[in-house]
């Protein structure tokens, strides 16, 4: 089944006087618990393309379905607070710069999903993945006594506490030496299908994209 | 080209550079519109101030003094026995009857330097205009001027016994003669002097004029030189502000409103040190990258200042002519009458750009240093305990003054800015264990995560409030004490006023007035009492007067009332007093029955059972009978004595009231304008918050939190900050309404005010102080330029 439907997708930036057309008429599917590599070089859409999976934008033209169950949702016939919510309640997203809460605790973090969906009932999962992300010890510390491995593992952890059916990360593993990235890409990839979530990932590292189950490359033509 | 980065930047924060100029632009109105308030006030005052003491500083004194006593002093000054004295002139200064009034009688020495000067330049001014109130230009002064002539003041111009040089702005009928003619005047023999000024060098005169410039009527604050007793021995020796109390209050006036003017310019301080903190903020990469180029910290700083101080060099413009505009309303308001000629001068410049470029260049210096240097624990303690130790002194050390009790507010305030930091450490420590949703802890975590970027806004606010909470509770308290005090004093149902002579003729018809049961009569003059100028009343002080004066039962006849002032400036201790005659006892000493409240009175006043004194009333007041009309009996009572001025009690309460609220107007004006800046300083420590969570929300966007979420979190957060400087400026202000009431009020006026808490005078200000930092935390003016520097999306 396809949880991701998306045809003739289009999009561009104005900036002053410029106008750059990042994305021209790009399909995309994706089968429920798949997980998908965006690649192509700096400026070719791959973050544009997670942005408007997640109803963070809106596309300029094209279409795009997202079925997580029983209902679809056709972001492209959506306004700006029923992508909010649809966002809210289905997808789990990993930053580049991990994005932390400074202010919130690690386990404060990682159930922030959980608070701002009323799912308390998913607690004690969500700090059984601390644990098994090896950081059930850290659990009252605060990002900055993290390393940047640490952080991110703390991060992928939040994207994937809700339970979302659909997780994106964007360069999840921009950011960390070989063997973090290693770490990191493996519990995400392992944790989100486990879960039976659909992975999105925008990647530039070679190793991450070999991993997922489909991969589509970005041009800048 | 790097100075060009710089300016690109300050066109590229609009809205912060447009609150920067306009909160330090507030500061300067401040300064500026008190310092033409002053200036105005001043000249006024300096008109009725007696000009006889011009260059005058000391008084001295003896029991029966007399010419040759005189001359034997001067004969010690000339051979140098008297150190520090630098000048010295004989006075006669009495009062007597002329005409059926009460007038003050001074004589002058005119052979004396600082007269025949002030005649020859006419520098003096009010004293040289003919009958219509012109200037006499300086040849006609020298053509009319004779030895025989006197100077009178405007209700003294018909007084025909001598030709008279020119008139005199005086508020109580005054006639300044030679010497010999004052004598002639008040029918005193060639012998009779009544005190000698002389001219103490003070070694901080410069010092005090300039003083006096920079915040104006300072000087009454500060301690004064006195002379070396060792050749006046017999002689007792008086400072002239101690015998001039006019002179000392208005001065006092004046320096407790340059105080709190200069509140505004310290707020706008902390508002630039923010605008700083953020800028750097912003700008920390573009020096890094041009550090890296090679250019010195030292050069990368210097530009930074001198962006600053640009932007202060156009505050202190803008200011200037704001404040000139406040300026004329205030003297509208507060004087009641149009402000004409209020002129810019060379100070207000000086004052308007020091005051907006030294705010400005020392706020962006200070934050600067912060951003690179850690903050000193030993240092800040170091000074808070110097902050204390000056405090206490100038609160508990009398000797200190009125500037001593201000030195302590400042100390004060200096000292809560700098427990911002540690208390907003300690928040933040405490802000682990916040309850409550999670968004909630959020948004109350994000204030206090970040103490360095929040604690100098929030110590402008705190300042603020706690300003407005101290001067709104001594204001509250006095009003109070001065409605009690008029409610004492206004017992009678009217009260009478008129020439002596006239209301001697009219007493009995008075008396004899349909309605009206009782007629006290005041005989009140100005005198001399151990060379303190006193009015003494005297008046049948029976139990009903006595009440009026916070006395329960009738006064014996040695006892005497006195007024706070009177205990102050006699320096009472126990309850008994040796006057010298003709006002001393009979009894060998008076017993001081009671010590009452006279708030407005600059003089001592002491009020004594009938006595030796002349006996024509110089005012009367009547009891009705009940039941009787009042307007009634005021109208019979108007139609028959038309020379003399009836007022019923209750009008002149309401106009006692009126006038007490119109003059603390320039107070509540100044602590709105310092409001005003402090919230400017809070939306952009606001700014420096959002710098902060640029990453954090990016993930609540993409979290799905909703802009009504976004919202409630920055209206949380914002009451957050508001209660927590409402509630750090409860004590402060307590503090400040303290040191108001038992300290400034008692050295600057001489009355004391019973402190009492007013739930109104503390919310009011914590209402505003709240409704501040909600509206500074939730408007976002400069999105744009937020998004500019703030935001860390980019497109792929």
């Amino acid at each position: 089944m396809l949880l991701i439907d998306a045809t003739g997708l289009e999009k561009a930036y104005s900036d002053g006087a410029n106008r750059v057309q990042v994305l021209r008429g790009l399909d995309l599917s994706v089968d429920a618990s798949h997980s998908l590599a965006i690649t192509g070089p700096s400026g070719s859409g791959k973050s544009t393309v997670l942005n408007i999976l997640a109803g963070v934008v809106a596309s300029d033209a094209g279409e795009i379905s997202i079925t997580p169950g029983s209902q679809s949702f056709d972001l492209h016939l959506m306004r700006e607070k029923q992508r909010t919510q649809f966002r809210r309640q289905n997808v789990g997203y990993v930053f580049q710069f991990f994005n932390l809460i400074p202010t919130l605790t690690v386990a404060e973090n990682v159930l922030l999903p959980l608070h701002l969906n009323r799912r308390m009932d998913l607690r004690d999962d969500a700090l059984e993945l601390l644990v098994l992300f090896g950081l059930g010890d850290r659990a009252d510390s605060f990002p900055a006594h993290l390393s940047g491995g640490e952080q991110q593992r703390v991060a992928v952890a939040r994207a994937l506490a809700l339970r979302p059916p659909l997780v994106l990360a964007d360069e999840p593993t921009g950011n960390l030496d070989g063997k973090n990235s290693d770490i990191v890409a493996d519990l995400l990839f392992r944790h989100a299908s486990e879960r039976g979530a659909t992975l999105v990932v925008a990647t530039h590292s070679e190793s991450v994209a070999n991993l997922a189950d489909q991969r589509v490359t970005l041009g800048n033509d | 080209m790097i100075s060009r980065a710089y300016w690109r930047f300050l066109l590229q924060s609009p809205w912060s550079t447009v609150l920067a100029t306009l909160g330090v632009a507030l500061g300067v109105v401040s300064i500026v519109s008190v310092h033409l308030v002053s200036v105005q006030i001043g000249e006024g005052l300096q008109q009725l101030s007696a000009m006889q003491f011009s260059g005058i500083t000391h008084l001295l004194h003896r029991e029966d003094l007399t010419a040759s006593q005189y001359f034997d002093l001067r004969a010690q000054w000339r051979s140098g026995a008297l150190g520090d004295v630098g000048r010295i002139a004989a006075f006669v200064d009495e009062e007597t009857t002329l005409e059926g009034k009460r007038v003050r009688v001074i004589g002058v020495d005119l052979l004396d330097q600082g007269w025949i000067s002030r005649a020859m330049d006419g520098a003096e001014g009010t004293w040289t205009k003919d009958s219509a109130g012109q200037d006499l230009p300086a040849q006609r002064q020298l053509e009319t001027f004779s030895w025989r002539s006197v100077w009178v003041s405007r209700d003294m111009v018909d007084f025909a016994r001598y030709p008279i040089n020119g008139i005199l702005n005086s508020p109580t009928p005054t006639i300044v003669a030679d010497i010999g003619i004052a004598q002639e005047i008040l029918g005193a023999g060639p012998d009779h002097l009544s005190y000698v000024g002389i001219e103490v060098s003070q070694p901080w005169a410069n010092a005090r004029e300039l003083i006096d410039k920079l915040l104006p009527g300072a000087s009454a604050g500060l301690p004064e030189q006195t002379p070396s007793l060792s050749g006046l021995s017999g002689w007792q020796v008086s400072s002239l502000s101690s015998v001039q109390p006019m002179d000392r209050f208005a001065q006092s006036i004046l320096f407790n409103v340059s105080a709190l003017a200069t509140l505004a310019i310290l707020v706008a301080w902390f508002l630039i040190y923010q605008v700083a903190v953020t800028w750097l903020r912003r700008l920390r990469s573009v020096f890094e990258r041009l550090h890296t180029l090679g250019v010195g910290n030292v050069a990368i700083a210097i530009r930074f200042l001198v962006m600053l101080a640009a932007l202060g060099l156009v505050a202190s413009v803008i200011g200037v002519f704001a404040g000139w505009g406040l300026a004329s309303w205030l003297l509208a308001v507060a004087i009641g009458e149009p402000a004409s000629g209020v002129a810019l001068d060379g100070w207000i410049v000086v004052k308007a750009l020091g005051s907006a470029v030294g705010v400005c260049v020392i706020g962006g210096w200070l934050a600067y240093r912060q951003q690179r240097e850690r903050d000193s624990r030993v240092v800040t303690v170091a000074v808070l305990a110097a902050l204390s130790l000056l405090c206490l002194l100038g609160v508990f050390w009398s000797a200190t003054g009125l500037a001593g009790a201000f030195v302590s507010i400042a100390a004060l305030s200096f000292m809560a800015t700098l427990t911002m930091r540690p208390v907003l450490d300690s928040l933040r420590t405490a802000s682990r264990h916040f309850a409550g949703h999670l968004l909630r802890r959020l948004s109350a975590r994000e204030l206090f995560w970040y103490p360095r970027d929040l604690s100098v806004a929030l110590g402008g606010l705190v300042l603020a409030v706690a300003t407005a909470m101290g001067v709104g509770l001594m204001v509250d308290s006095f009003r109070g004490d001065f409605a009690q005090m008029l409610d004492r004093r206004l017992t009678y149902d009217i009260v009478v006023d008129g020439s002596d002579v006239d209301l001697r003729n009219a007493l009995d018809n008075i008396a004899a007035t349909q309605g009206v049961s009782w007629v006290q009569s005041y005989v009140s003059q100005d005198e001399r009492v151990d060379g303190i100028r006193v009015q003494i009343t005297q008046t049948l002080v029976n139990e009903f007067e006595a009440k009026r004066y916070g006395l329960e039962r009738a006064l014996d006849r040695n006892e005497i009332l006195v007024s706070e002032q009177f205990a102050q400036a006699f320096r009472l201790r126990g309850n008994t007093m040796e006057v010298g005659a003709p006002f001393g006892s009979p009894y060998g000493a008076w017993t001081i029955a009671g010590i009452f409240r006279s708030f407005g009175d600059t003089q001592p006043r002491m009020v004594t059972s009938p006595g030796a004194m002349a006996q024509d009333p110089t005012s009367l007041s009547l009891l009705l009978r009940p039941g009787v009309d009042l307007t009634t009996v005021l109208e019979t009572l108007r139609d028959a004595n038309p020379t003399l001025r009836f007022a019923a009690s209750r009008d002149v309460r309401t106009t006692a009231l009126t006038t007490f609220d119109r003059t603390f107007t320039i107070t509540s004006i100044l602590i709105t304008i310092a409001m005003v800046v402090a919230g400017a300083g809070i939306y952009i420590a606001n700014q420096a918050l959002r710098l902060n969570k640029a990453a954090s929300n990016d993930l609540l966007d993409m979290l799905g939190v909703t802009k009504f979420e976004v919202w409630m979190m920055d209206f949380s957060r914002s009451m957050v900050m508001g209660v927590t400087a409402v509630l750090m400026a409860l004590p402060l202000g307590s503090g400040f309404a303290w040191i108001l009431c038992n300290v400034v009020n008692p050295r600057a006026f001489g009355w004391s005010i019973d402190l009492t808490l007013n739930v109104g005078a503390i919310a009011y200000p914590a209402m505003w102080g709240i409704v501040a930092s909600v509206v500074a935390g939730l408007i976002r003016l400069g999105v744009k330029e937020e998004a500019r520097f703030g935001d860390s999306r980019a497109a792929a």
